[in-house]
C-alpha cells in the first residue's frame, strides 16, 4: 500500500459527511446524536444538506415505498466512494412494521449495507459502535471495496411489488361489482338535530342524519358555533353492506361535538362533499377517499394524496381487503414470523 | 402576482434541512416569492389503522404513539384512555398523576425539539445546542423510568406499568431544574435576539377567526388569544385538579407562537411539580382488564404538543379493535394554514422554513 | 440586540461541557429498567407459545431445541429476531412461567455486520448485559395483593413441575 493510498484511507475515515436526510422516527435521535450530548462532530462526521457533498447514508428506519424510490434517486447522485449503514430495526427486517402495507420490509433488498445498528429506535450511544467499527475498517479495506452498491434487480423488484399490488386491485374491483346488487340490511333512525346517545363528560353528541341532508346539517352547525371540523371517521360493515360516516365538528367555545352519523350503501359510495363549509374537509375527504374508497362528489381534486406512489391496490382500510396477508405473502414468502 | 406562464415550479423537501421531516412542498415562485403551495405527503405513511386492526388490544399500545416521535406520550394515552372508556374502567390515582407527569414531559421535550428546529431555520444554533441538552435530560429520566428514551410504553390500558423507582421524586425535581434554568436562559437569548424577531414578528399572522375556520388548534390557534386547552374545556385524567393557566398570545403571529410555547413549558413543569406531590406509592398503580373487550365504542380526546386530537375505537366484542380512528393533529397545520398565510402575505422562500418552523408540524403525524 | 444571545452565550462557555464520552465506559444513560435484549430460562419455559401470540413485531417463533427439558416436553422454545423486536417487554409481561426477562444490552452490543447473526436461537439467549426488566418489576404496578398472588404462583409453578430449578 503506497503512502498516498493510507493518507487518503486515513483522512477519508475521519471526515465522513452524513447526508441531511431524516427518512422516519429514528432520525429524531440523530440531533442529541450529532449536537452537544455525543457530539458526532469530533469524528468528522458531519450532516451534508446535499447528497452531492456526502459519503454515507444512515437508513434512519422504517422504508415506506415512496421514501426507498426517493431514497434510490438521491443514492445514484452521491459521488463514489458510498456507504450505506442501517439503523433501526425496520430497515433490516420491517420490524414492527411487518404487516404494514406501504413500507418496504428490507433495505439490502436494494443497495448494500455496511453494518447493522439494532434497536427500536437505537439510541445515540449505539450509533458510536457502527463509528467504532467503520473507521477501522475503512483503513484495512481495498480501494474498489469503496463503494455500496444498488443492486442490480431493485428496480425490477419494485416493479414486480407494484404489479401485484394493481392486480389485486382489478380483481377487488370485479368483486365489488359482482357484489353491487346484495340488498342492505341496515337500521338507521334520522334523529338530528336530537341525540341518539351523549356523553356529558366529555361533551359529545351523536345524532344521525340520511346522506343527502349532510351538507345542510352541517352547515346549520356551523352557524351554531360548531365551527372547528375535527375529522371524518368511516367505518366499514360488509355485511350491513353499509359504509357508516362519522363528520365530528366542534364548538371551541364549550368544548363540545357534534358527531353527525350517516351511511352511504358500500357498492355505490357516493356522498356531497364539504370542502367549501370547512376547508379542512378538503384534505380529509382526499384521506378517506383512498384509504376507504367512498367518493365524495362536488371535490374538485379527488385523487391519490398520501397513497400515492405508497400503495396501488384496493383500498387498504375496507374490512374485506387483507393487506396483513398480502404482505406477508409478497414480502415474507408466506411466513410471517420469518424476515 | 404575475401571470401563470412565469411561475417557477420548485421542490421543497423531503430531503431539505429546513423541511419538517419526511415530507416534501411542491411551490410556485414568481420571482422570490411563494405563490402557491402544495404539500407532497406520503413519505412517512404506514397504515397505524390498518394494523391496530391486526393486533389485540395490549399489542396495539406499541403502534399508538408512533407517528408523531416528537411527541408520543399523549397519543399512547390517548389510546390507553379509549381502550379503559371501551371497557368502561375506573383507573387508579396514581396512574393518572404518573400519565400527567408522562404527558407533560413530553410536551416539554417536543417543544424543546422545535427550539432546536427553530434555531436552525434562523441560524442561531447556540440557543439550539441548550435545547438539545435540556431534551436530553428528559429523555435520559424518560429511560430511567421507562426503559427506552423516545418510545415509553409506560400508560398501557389499565394504568401504567411501572411503580416508582428508588429516589423518583428527587431524580424527577432535579430535571426539572435543570430544565427550567436552561429554559429560561434558551428564551433570553432567541426571544430577545434582534435577528431572531426580525425574522418573526409580524410573519405568519392569523386571527382567531380565520384559524378556527382552518381547522386549528393547540398552541397555534392559542397565539391567536383564543384559551382553548381540552385540558381545561373538557378535563381527561386529574388535569381539573392541579392548578395551571392557559397562556395565550395576542398577534397570532410567528413570534407570539414561540412566545406561547415558552410559556407553556413553565407551566407544564408547575404541572409536574404539583403531580409529583400527589403520587402515594403505597396504592396501586395499574389494574387489570379483562381480554375481551365488550362491543361498543371508546372515545378519548387529548391536548398534544400541536392540538387536540382524538381517538375513536370502535369494538364489535373481541380481542381486536374492530376500526380504530386518530386524528391527525398536524394536518391543519401543514395544509389550510400554510396555503392561507401564503395567499395572504409576501412569503419568500428564504421565510418558507421559519414558518414551517413556526407552526411546529410533525410530518409523520399527517400520514400516520 | 443580540447582545442578550452573547450574555448567555459566554455564560456557558465557562460551563463543564455536557458532552459524554464515547465509546462510553461509565455506562451514564443506563439504567435499571432499560428495555435490552433478551435472556430466556430455558429451565422454565414451558413451551406454551404465549409471548408469541402477544409479539406485536412477530418476531418470535417457535423452535424445537434437543435436550432434556422435564418442563417442555415437546422441546419448543421462543427463538428471537433481535432485528425485528421493538423491545417493548409485552413477552416478558405476559410469559406465564417468568422465563423471559430482559438485559441492559442495546444496539451497541447487538451491532453487527451479519444481520443473520441478530435471529437469536432459543440457547443463544444468554445474558450478554446486566438483568434490568423483569416480570416481577411489572407486576409490581398492579395492587399489592394481585402481584404478589400471581407471582408466588408463578414460582410455585416452577417448583412444582422442575425440581432441581
Ligand atoms: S425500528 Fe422502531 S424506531 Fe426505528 S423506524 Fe422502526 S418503529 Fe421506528
Ligand atoms: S418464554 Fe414464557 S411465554 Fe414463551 S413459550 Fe416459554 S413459557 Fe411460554
Ligand atoms: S420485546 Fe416486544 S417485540 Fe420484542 S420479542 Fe418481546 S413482545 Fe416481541
Amino acid at each position: 500500500m503506497g503512502i498516498l493510498e493510507k493518507i487518503f484511507k486515513w483522512s477519508f475515515s475521519r471526515s465522513l459527511w452524513m447526508i441531511h436526510y431524516c427518512s422516519a422516527c429514528g432520525a429524531v435521535e440523530f440531533p442529541p446524536l450529532v449536537m452537544s450530548p455525543v457530539d458526532w462532530e469530533r469524528y468528522g462526521y458531519m450532516p451534508a444538506p446535499s447528497p452531492r457533498q456526502s459519503d454515507i447514508y444512515i437508513g434512519m428506519g422504517y422504508l415506506t415505498k415512496k421514501t426507498v424510490k426517493f431514497f434510490l434517486n438521491m443514492y445514484r447522485q452521491m459521488p463514489e466512494p458510498k456507504f450505506v449503514a442501517a439503523g433501526c430495526n425496520c430497515t433490516a427486517t420491517g420490524g414492527l412494521y411487518w404487516d404494514s402495507y406501504a413500507t418496504y420490509k428490507r433495505l439490502d433488498d436494494f443497495v448494500e449495507v455496511e453494518g447493522w445498528v439494532p434497536g427500536c429506535m437505537p439510541m445515540p450511544d449505539d450509533y458510536t459502535a457502527f463509528i467504532e467499527y467503520f473507521r477501522r475498517n475503512l483503513k484495512e479495506r481495498e480501494i474498489e471495496k469503496y463503494v455500496s452498491r444498488i443492486k442490480p434487480e431493485a428496480f425490477k423488484k419494485i416493479m414486480e411489488w407494484e404489479k401485484l399490488e394493481r392486480e389485486w386491485l382489478k380483481e377487488y374491483e370485479e368483486k365489488m361489482k359482482k357484489e353491487s346488487n346484495t340488498p342492505i340490511q341496515y337500521d338507521f333512525a334520522e334523529t338530528y338535530p336530537k341525540c341518539f346517545e351523549k356523553d356529558e363528560a366529555k361533551g359529545i353528541c351523536k345524532t344521525s342524519i340520511s346522506s343527502t341532508k349532510v351538507r345542510k346539517a352541517l352547515k346549520e352547525l356551523k352557524d351554531k358555533g360548531y365551527v372547528l371540523f375535527i375529522n371524518i371517521n368511516t367505518i366499514d360493515w360488509p355485511k350491513k353492506g353499509v359504509i357508516e360516516i362519522f363528520y365530528i365538528v366542534e364548538n371551541p367555545s364549550s368544548g363540545e361535538q357534534v358527531w353527525v352519523k350517516t351511511f352511504v350503501p358500500r357498492a355505490n359510495p357516493v356522498i356531497d362533499s364539504v370542502h367549501d363549509i370547512y376547508p379542512i374537509a378538503y384534505y380529509i375527504e382526499r384521506e378517506v377517499y383512498e384509504m376507504m374508497g367512498v367518493v365524495f362528489s362536488g371535490h374538485p381534486n379527488l385523487k391519490k394524496w398520501i397513497l400515492e406512489g405508497n400503495w396501488d391496490g384496493p383500498p387498504p382500510l375496507r374490512k374485506d381487503v387483507d393487506t396483513p396477508s398480502f404482505v406477508v405473502k409478497t414480502m415474507y414468502g408466506g411466513y410471517r414470523y420469518g424476515r | 402576482m404575475g401571470d401563470k406562464g412565469k411561475l417557477v415550479q420548485v421542490y421543497f423537501g423531503p430531503q431539505h434541512p429546513g423541511a419538517p421531516g419526511n415530507i416534501g412542498y411542491k411551490l410556485w415562485l414568481d420571482g422570490e416569492r411563494i405563490v402557491r403551495a402544495e404539500v407532497i405527503p406520503g413519505f412517512l405513511h404506514r397504515g397505524f389503522e390498518k394494523m391496530m386492526e391486526n393486533r389485540t388490544w395490549e399489542m396495539s399500545i406499541t403502534l399508538s404513539y408512533r407517528f408523531c416521535v416528537e411527541d408520543p406520550d399523549p397519543l399512547e394515552i390517548a389510546y390507553a384512555l379509549a381502550v379503559e372508556d371501551l371497557f368502561s374502567a375506573e383507573i387508579p390515582e396514581n396512574a393518572k398523576y404518573i400519565r400527567m407527569i408522562q404527558a407533560e414531559f413530553s410536551r416539554i421535550a417536543s417543544h424543546m425539539f422545535w427550539i432546536h428546529f427553530i434555531g436552525g431555520s434562523t441560524g442561531l444554533r447556540t440557543p439550539a445546542y441548550w435545547a438539545v441538552t435540556a431534551r436530553e435530560e428528559i429523555l435520559k429520566w424518560f429511560g430511567w423510568y421507562a426503559g427506552h428514551r423516545v418510545y415509553h410504553n409506560i400508560s398501557v390500558p389499565g394504568g401504567v406499568r411501572y411503580t416508582l423507582p428508588e429516589g423518583f421524586i428527587e431524580r424527577t425535581l432535579k430535571v426539572l431544574d435543570f430544565v427550567e434554568k436552561t429554559v429560561k436562559d434558551v428564551e433570553k437569548a432567541l426571544m430577545r435576539n434582534s435577528i431572531f424577531k426580525a425574522r418573526t414578528i409580524g410573519m405568519g399572522k392569523l386571527s382567531t377567526k380565520e384559524a378556527l375556520e382552518l381547522g386549528v388548534t393547540g398552541p397555534v390557534l392559542r397565539a391567536t388569544g383564543m384559551p382553548y386547552d381540552i385540558r381545561k374545556a373538557r378535563p381527561y385524567l386529574n388535569y381539573d385538579k392541579v392548578n395551571f393557566e392557559v397562556p395565550t398570545g395576542s398577534a397570532g403571529d410567528s413570534y407570539d407562537r414561540c412566545r406561547v410555547r415558552f410559556q407553556e413549558i413553565y407551566q407544564s413543569i408547575r404541572i409536574i411539580r404539583e403531580s409529583l406531590s400527589k403520587l402515594d406509592p403505597s396504592e396501586p398503580f395499574r389494574i387489570k382488564l379483562p381480554i375481551v373487550a365488550p362491543a361498543g365504542e371508546g372515545i378519548a380526546r387529548v391536548e398534544t404538543a400541536r392540538g387536540e386530537y382524538l381517538v375513536h375505537i370502535v369494538s364489535t366484542r373481541g380481542r381486536q379493535p374492530y376500526r380504530v380512528r386518530l386524528r391527525s393533529t398536524s394536518m391543519p397545520l401543514l395544509t389550510t394554514v400554510v396555503n392561507y398565510i401564503i395567499e395572504n402575505e409576501e412569503i419568500t422562500i428564504a421565510d418558507f422554513p421559519v414558518l414551517l418552523a413556526s407552526l411546529d408540524p410533525c410530518a409523520p403525524d399527517l400520514d400516520r | 440586540m443580540v447582545l442578550s444571545t452573547i450574555k448567555n452565550a459566554i455564560k456557558y462557555m465557562v460551563k463543564k461541557p455536557y458532552t459524554r464520552q464515547v465509546p462510553r465506559k461509565d455506562d451514564k444513560y443506563r439504567s435499571e429498567n432499560l428495555r435490552g435484549a433478551h435472556i430466556l430460562y430455558m429451565d422454565r419455559c414451558t413451551g406454551c407459545s404465549m409471548c408469541q401470540r402477544v409479539c406485536p413485531a412477530a418476531c418470535i417463533d417457535m423452535v424445537v431445541v434437543e435436550g432434556d427439558w422435564p418442563r417442555n416436553h415437546r422441546k419448543r422454545f421462543p427463538r428471537i429476531d433481535h432485528s425485528k423486536c421493538t423491545f417493548c417487554a409485552l413477552c416478558v409481561e405476559y410469559c406465564p412461567f417468568n422465563a423471559l426477562s430482559m438485559t441492559d444490552a442495546t444496539g451497541f452490543e447487538l451491532f453487527t455486520t451479519d444481520k443473520s447473526r441478530t435471529l437469536k436461537m432459543p440457547q443463544d439467549l444468554k445474558p450478554i448485559g446486566k438483568e434490568t426488566l423483569t416480570k416481577q418489576k411489572l407486576l409490581s404496578s398492579y395492587a399489592p395483593s394481585y402481584a404478589l398472588k400471581k407471582f408466588v404462583e408463578t414460582l410455585e409453578g416452577s417448583r412444582k413441575v422442575s425440581p432441581n430449578g
